[in-house]
C-alpha cells in the first residue's frame, strides 16, 4: 500500500514554525490535504494565508497543545470524521531547555520531556487505532542526532530524544503483524529554526546552534520522503553521519570528547536573561521556518567549534594514542 | 463516532416486497446491538444495484440498520410493469412507496451519484421520509449537461474503477438491459436537480471524492450551498462511487455525520 | 593578560581590581596578585628570611615600579583606556561600570560578567622624603604634579602621603593618585563599542572625603590616607601615634602636615563628581540606564554583595555555608564561585575592617566555613588587629576556619601568604562549574527582596531623566 502525496491526508504537529512549518508547507505543495497542529492561532492563520483560496481548502488549523492527550485524540478523531483517512502523521512538536541539570528549575525540566515525549506517545496512540482500522498509514516521530549522541546543557531535550527513539523502536515491534503501518524516526542535526530562540536558557549566555546547520526545508523534504517510503531511521545534515559512526565505535570516548565542544558550539559570548522560552506558553515571534541561523547570525567565531571537527579530531587523537600505547 | 469501528456486519437479509406497483428486492443488515439511530436507506446510481453499495452498507451497519433496495427494473428487481425505463420522477415514487411498505419513515438517505437526483426528488414530494441527507458524488452539473461532456467524464471514471466494481456493473447492465441504461440516462439528463435543493430543509452532507471525474469540486460546493443546511466533505484520494471503492473511508464521514444529526435531534436523543 | 601602562604601580588597588575583574570574566582565575606562578615558590620561601630583610625587599621591589618626578610631563594617560581596551574580553556587554574602586565591586561585576574601568589610578612617583616630614613631601611634588597635568587636562591630582600603613613605602617613592574627571581617552570608546543601546552604566560612587590642601586648580594634597588611623589622628596626632612613631624609631612623636582647606574625595577611594555628568550626557545620548551605585566607604558595598552570592547560590540549588573573606587587593571572583563562597571584602586588614566583619558575622546565618586571604603589608600600623583578633572571627565558622595558609603570628609580614593562598584556594572542595552571568533582572529580582543597606543607596537614572530608588 504506497501513499500518495497528492491523495493523502497528513497530521502534522509543532506546524507553526521550523520544520513542522516547512513540512506542512511542502505537503501542501505536493497536493496532500494537511491538519496543521500548534499552539499559536495567529501563527497558524498566517501560515494559512500564505496559500491560495483553492489552496487553503486543504489545510486545516488545529490549535492544541500536543501534552493534552484528549485534545490530541480529538484532533485524530476529527480528521478522519472530516477526511475518512488518516494516511501519516507526523510528530514534531518539541521545546528545549538549556542549563544545567543540577540548577535548572525543575518544573521547566519535566516540562519538556512532558512535551517532546508524552506528546509524541499521545500523538501515537491517537493515531494508531484509525490506522488499524484503514490497514495502513505512516507514523514519521521527527527525533534528533541527539538521540543517539549526547550534548550537555540540554539534558531534558536529550533524554526525551533518546526516549523517543526508544518508543519508536520498541512500537515498532509490538504492530509488525500490521504490515502497512510504519513508524520512522527522523534524526536532524542542529536545523536552522527558531527553537533555539524560543528554548528555555538557564545558561546565562544567549544560544546559538552548532555550525553548520541544515535547512528545516531538508529536513521537511526527508520527512514527506519518509511518507511514502518509509525507512526506520533517516539522519539528516552532513555532520550527523561522522558524529553517529563515533558515537557507535567509541561511545565512552566520543561522550567524553564531545563535551566541552559541545558546550562551546551552542553558546555565544553575549550575556542573556534567563527565561522559560516557549515551555509553558507559546511565544508570539519566531513563526518562520527559519530562525535566521544561516552564518551572519550565527554569533562570534571563538565559540563555533564544529561538533564533528573538535570531536573528530579528538576522537581520531585518542584512537591513536591507545595504539601507540598498547 | 466514538472510536474505530468493530469488524464488519454480519451477512445481511434479502427481502422481496410489494409497494405499490412495484415488486422490490432489497438487502437489510440489523447492526449486532440496537442503537437506536436512524436507519440507513441507501440509493444506488444509473444502471446499478444495491450490489456496489455492500462495502459501505457493511461498515455503516456496524451501529444501525441500513437498507439497499434494488429499484425496479435494476439489480434483482423486477421490471416496471409498464415502461421500458422510469424517469427520475417514477423512481423517486417507487423509493416512497416502497419505505412506506416497509414502515420505514424519518430515515437517512445515502445515495450515490444519479441516486442523488432520485432521493432528492423523494424527499421534495415527502419531507417526512428522510430526517438526514447524504449525497455522495452527486449529478448532474448544469454546465456538463451534454451527452458529448458526460460521455467524456463516465469514460474517465471508467479507468479509475477497480475491478471487483468493474465486474459488478457489467452484471448490473447485463441485468438491466442496454436500452433501459439508455432511456433511463436521458431521463436523468433532463432532471433538474438543482431547482430541488433550496427546498430541501434537513440536515445534508454532500460528499465529493477529490479524483472525482464526473463530479467538479465547483459544482459539489454549489450542491452543499444550495441545500439549506447543506455541508460539503471531501475525501482526498476517493473517486466517483466512493461507496464501492472507498467505502471505510465513506463510511467514517457518513456515521459521523449522522451521529451528530442524532445527537442534536429532540426526539432521538433519548433512544440514543 | 596585557600589564598596564609602566607608569602605572603594579601594586595600585584600582589596576589589580580591574585584573581580578578581567580574569574573571574570562573564566580565568588570578592567582598571587597576578604574579605568574613561577615566582611562588621564592617567594614562600620569603619568610625564612629575618623580617627586617624582607622589609628590604619590600621596598626593593616597591622601588623598581617607580617613575622620576622629571619624566612626569611626558606620561600620557589615555594609555590607561588604551590598557582597558585591550583587557577585557571584545564582545558585547548587557552592563559596563565603572568610578570609585572597591573589592566588594570586583565582585560584583564578576557575578553579573561586567567589566568595570577605574577613575582613579596610582602612579608612584621617585622621591626620597622622610615618611615623617608631610610637608616636605608635599613641597616636592608640586613641579611635577604641575607637569603631569599640564600633559593631561582630562584628570586631577591627589597627591597623597601616608605615613601610617605606607611606611616602608614612602621612604622611596610618593603616592601620586590621578581621577578621570570625564569619558575621555579610550573610556567612551570602550561605552560605545561594548555596551549597546538599552544597556546599563553601573557608577560606582564612593563617599569617602578627607581634608586637603589646595595645591593648583585639579591639584590637591592629602595627609594620611583611610586605613586604621583615623583623619583627625593624621592631623592632630594621639598616643597611638605616639606609640607607633616610638616603635619606629622617628624623631617625631606627631605629624606635622600643613593645613588643609578644600574637602575632596578621597585620594584612593573617594568618586570625583564630575565624571557623573560625562557620564549622564552618555546615558542620554545612547540611551543607557545610569545605576549609581552609592556608598560611604568602599566596604560598606561588601555585605550587599555577599548577600546577593548567598541567595544567587540558593538559586542554583548550591549550599552557601562558606565564606571567603577577602582584603584590599587580594580577591579571586573566578575562586570563589567555582568554589561555591560568599565573598566578604575588607577594605585593608586593620580593625575598623575586623569589627565590620564581626557585625557582618552577627547579623547573618552562620557559616560552616570561614576562609580569611589577608592582605600583608609588612608595617606594625596604628589600628593593627592582633592575631587573636582573626581567630575570634575564624571561630564563627560552624565547621572550618582557615587563613588560606596564611600565617597569623607572622601577620603583616607573612609576605608568603601570596604564593600559598591560591594553592590553597584550589584545594577548596566541593567545586562548581562556572555559571553564566547574573542578568540584570535577577540582580533587580534580589534589590527587590533585600532590605536596606546601612550607607548604602542604588537608584537608577533612566535616560530620559526619571529616577527611581532601589536601595535605601
Amino acid at each position: 500500500m504506497r501513499i500518495k502525496l497528492s491523495d493523502a491526508v497528513v497530521v502534522v504537529t509543532g506546524a507553526s514554525s521550523g520544520i513542522g512549518r516547512a513540512t506542512v508547507e511542502s505537503l501542501v505543495g505536493a497536493g496532500s490535504t494537511v491538519v496543521a497542529v500548534a499552539r499559536r492561532d495567529a501563527a497558524l492563520q498566517e501560515l494559512a494565508d500564505g496559500f491560495d483560496r483553492d489552496t487553503r481548502e486543504r489545510i486545516h488549523l488545529e490549535v492544541a497543545d500536543v501534552t493534552d492527550a484528549v485534545a490530541v485524540d480529538r484532533i485524530s478523531r476529527e480528521t478522519v470524521e472530516r477526511f475518512g483517512k488518516v494516511d501519516a502523521w507526523v510528530n514534531n512538536a518539541a521545546v528545549n531547555q538549556y542549563g544545567r541539570f543540577e540548577e535548572v528549575p525543575f518544573d521547566e525540566w519535566q516540562r519538556v520531556v512532558e512535551t517532546n515525549l508524552f506528546g509524541y506517545a499521545n500523538g501515537v496512540r491517537a493515531v494508531l487505532p484509525w490506522m488499524r482500522e484503514q490497514g495502513y498509514g505512516t507514523i514519521v516521530n521527527v527525533g534528533s542526532i541527539l538521540s543517539k549522541a549526547p550534548a550537555p546543557l540540554q539534558s531534558a531535550y536529550v533524554a526525551s530524544k533518546y526516549a523517543i527513539r526508544g518508543l519508536t523502536e520498541s512500537l515498532r515491534q509490538e504492530i509488525q503483524d500490521a504490515k502497512d503501518i510504519h513508524l520512522s524516526l527522523i534524526m536532524p542535526g542542529p536545523v536552522d529554526t527558531p527553537l533555539f530562540q524560543h528554548a528555555a536558557n538557564r545558561t546565562g549566555w544567549r544560544i546559538k546552534p552548532p555550525e553548520p546547520t541544515v535547512d528545516a526545508a531538508r529536513v521537511a523534504a526527508a520527512v514527506v520522503k519518509n511518507i511514502v517510503r518509509p525507512r526506520r531511521e533517516v539522519p539528516v545534515s552532513a555532520s550527523t553521519r561522522p558524529l553517529l559512526l563515533f558515537t557507535r565505535l567509541l561511545p565512552g570516548t566520543t561522550e567524553r570528547l564531545a563535551a566541552r565542544p559541545m558546550v562551546a558550539s551552542h553558546l555565544t559570548d553575549e550575556a542573556q536573561a534567563p527565561s522559560a522560552g516557549n515551555l509553558f506558553a507559546p511565544v508570539p515571534h519566531g513563526t518562520g521556518v527559519s530562525g535566521g541561523w544561516k552564518p551572519s547570525r550565527a554569533g562570534r567565531p571563538g565559540r563555533t567549534l564544529a561538533v564533528v571537527g573538535g570531536v573528530g579530531a579528538a576522537a581520531a587523537t585518542a584512537i591513536l594514542a591507545t595504539r601507540r600505547a598498547a | 463516532m466514538t472510536g474505530p469501528a468493530p469488524a464488519p456486519a454480519a451477512t445481511p437479509r434479502w427481502q422481496l416486497a410489494s409497494a405499490g406497483r412495484w415488486r422490490v428486492a432489497s438487502r437489510v443488515w440489523e447492526p449486532p446491538t440496537a442503537r437506536g439511530g436512524r436507519p440507513v436507506v441507501l440509493v444506488h446510481g444509473l444502471v446499478v444495484s444495491g450490489d456496489y453499495h455492500v462495502p459501505l452498507a457493511e461498515r455503516l451497519a456496524t451501529r444501525r440498520s441500513v437498507h439497499a433496495p434494488d429499484l425496479p427494473g435494476f439489480g434483482r428487481s423486477a421490471d416496471p410493469p409498464l415502461e421500458r425505463a422510469l424517469p427520475t420522477r417514477d423512481l423517486a415514487r417507487a423509493l416512497i412507496d416502497w419505505c412506506d411498505a416497509g414502515g420505514l419513515s424519518d430515515v437517512a438517505l445515502v445515495a450515490n451519484s444519479f441516486g442523488c437526483q432520485i432521493a432528492t426528488e423523494a424527499v421534495l414530494r415527502r419531507p417526512d421520509l428522510a430526517g438526514a441527507l447524504v449525497l455522495l458524488a452527486p449529478t448532474m452539473d448544469p454546465r456538463a449537461r451534454r451527452y458529448g461532456e458526460q460521455l467524456r467524464r463516465w469514460r474517465m471514471e471508467m479507468k479509475t474503477q477497480s475491478g471487483a466494481l468493474q465486474r459488478l456493473m457489467v452484471r448490473d447492465y447485463l441485468r438491466a438491459g442496454i436500452p433501459r441504461a439508455l432511456v433511463t440516462f436521458r431521463h436523468a439528463m433532463h432532471d433538474r436537480i438543482e431547482q430541488r435543493l433550496p427546498h430541501l430543509d434537513l440536515p445534508a452532507l454532500v460528499v465529493r471524492g477529490t479524483n472525482d471525474p464526473i463530479v467538479e469540486d465547483q459544482w459539489a460546493a454549489e450542491v452543499a450551498d444550495l441545500l439549506p443546511r447543506g455541508e460539503l466533505r471531501r475525501l482526498p484520494g476517493a473517486t466517483h462511487a466512493v461507496n464501492h471503492e472507498q467505502p471505510l473511508q465513506t463510511a467514517r464521514v457518513v456515521a459521523a455525520f449522522l451521529d451528530e444529526v442524532d445527537a442534536t435531534d429532540p426526539g432521538r436523543r433519548a433512544a440514543a | 593578560m596585557t600589564s598596564p601602562p609602566p607608569f602605572v604601580a603594579d601594586f595600585d588597588s584600582a589596576t589589580a581590581m580591574a585584573q581580578a575583574t578581567a580574569a574573571a570574566l574570562r573564566g580565568e582565575d588570578w592567582p598571587a596578585l597576578g604574579n605568574p606562578r613561577v615566582l611562588e615558590p621564592p617567594v614562600s620561601l620569603a619568610n625564612l628570611i629575618p623580617r627586617k630583610a624582607r622589609e628590604q625587599l619590600f621596598i626593593v621591589s616597591g622601588a623598581l615600579e617607580t617613575t622620576s618626578p622629571k619624566k612626569m610631563g611626558g606620561i600620557d594617560l589615555d594609555e590607561i583606556g588604551e590598557w582597558l581596551l585591550e583587557l577585557y574580553p571584545d564582545r558585547p556587554y548587557p552592563a559596563v561600570g565603572l568610578g570609585s574602586s572597591s573589592g566588594a565591586a570586583v565582585y560584583l561585576n564578576a557575578a553579573l560578567g561586567t567589566p568595570w574601568l577605574p577613575q582613579t589610578v596610582f602612579l608612584p612617583v621617585r622621591q626620597p622624603v622622610h615618611p615623617d616630614d608631610p610637608t616636605s613631601a608635599m613641597e616636592s611634588g608640586i613641579e611635577a604634579g604641575r607637569a603631569l597635568l599640564d600633559a593631561n587636562p582630562d584628570w586631577q591630582l591627589h597627591h597623597m602621603h601616608d605615613a601610617n600603613q605606607d611606611r616602608l613605602m614612602v621612604r622611596i617613592l610618593t603616592y601620586f593618585r590621578v581621577k578621570r574627571r570625564n569619558l575621555g581617552g579610550g573610556y567612551e570608546q570602550f561605552i560605545a563599542d561594548r555596551l549597546p543601546p538599552g544597556g546599563t552604566l553601573l557608577l560606582y560612587e564612593c563617599r569617602t572625603t578627607w581634608n586637603t590642601t589646595r595645591i593648583g586648580e585639579r591639584h590637591v594634597f592629602q595627609h594620611g590616607a583611610v586605613g586604621g588611623a583615623t583623619e583627625q589622628e593624621f592631623h592632630e596626632g594621639s598616643e597611638r601615634v605616639e606609640d607607633y612613631l616610638e616603635r619606629y624609631d622617628s624623631p617625631k612623636r606627631r605629624w606635622d602636615g600643613p593645613e588643609p582647606d578644600t574637602l575632596s574625595p578621597e585620594a584612593e577611594w573617594g568618586f570625583e563628581e564630575a565624571l557623573r555628568d560625562d557620564v549622564l550626557r552618555v546615558a542620554r545620548e545612547r540611551r543607557y540606564r545610569v545605576r549609581r551605585i552609592v556608598f560611604e566607604g568602599p566596604d560598606d558595598l561588601s555585605p550587599l554583595v555577599a548577600d546577593l552570592y548567598r541567595w544567587w547560590y540558593r538559586r542554583r540549588r548550591i549550599p552557601s555555608n562558606r565564606l571567603m573573606v577577602s582584603s584590599f587587593v587580594i580577591n579571586d571572583p573566578y575562586r570563589a564561585l567555582r568554589t561555591g563562597s560568599v565573598p566578604y571584602w575588607m577594605r585593608f586588614n586593620m580593625l575598623p575592617s575586623v569589627d565590620a566583619l564581626r557585625r557582618f558575622l552577627d547579623e547573618r546565618e552562620p557559616f560552616d566555613d570561614i576562609h580569611l586571604a589577608l592582605f600583608q603589608h609588612g608595617v606594625d600600623a596604628v589600628g593593627i588587629p592582633s592575631p587573636d583578633d582573626w581567630r575570634e572571627v575564624l571561630a564563627r565558622a560552624r565547621r572550618e576556619g582557615s587563613t588560606l595558609g596564611a600565617d597569623l603570628d607572622e601577620f603583616p609580614h607573612d609576605f608568603a601568604h601570596y604564593a600559598r593562598y591560591s594553592r590553597a584556594l584550589e584545594k577548596l572542595a566541593p567545586t562548581y562549574p562556572l555559571p553564566g552571568p547574573l542578568s540584570i533582572e535577577e540582580f533587580d529580582e534580589f534589590l527587590a527582596q533585600a532590605g536596606p543597606y546601612e550607607h548604602v543607596e542604588i537608584e537608577d537614572v533612566e535616560p530620559d531623566g526619571d529616577r527611581r530608588r532601589l536601595v535605601a
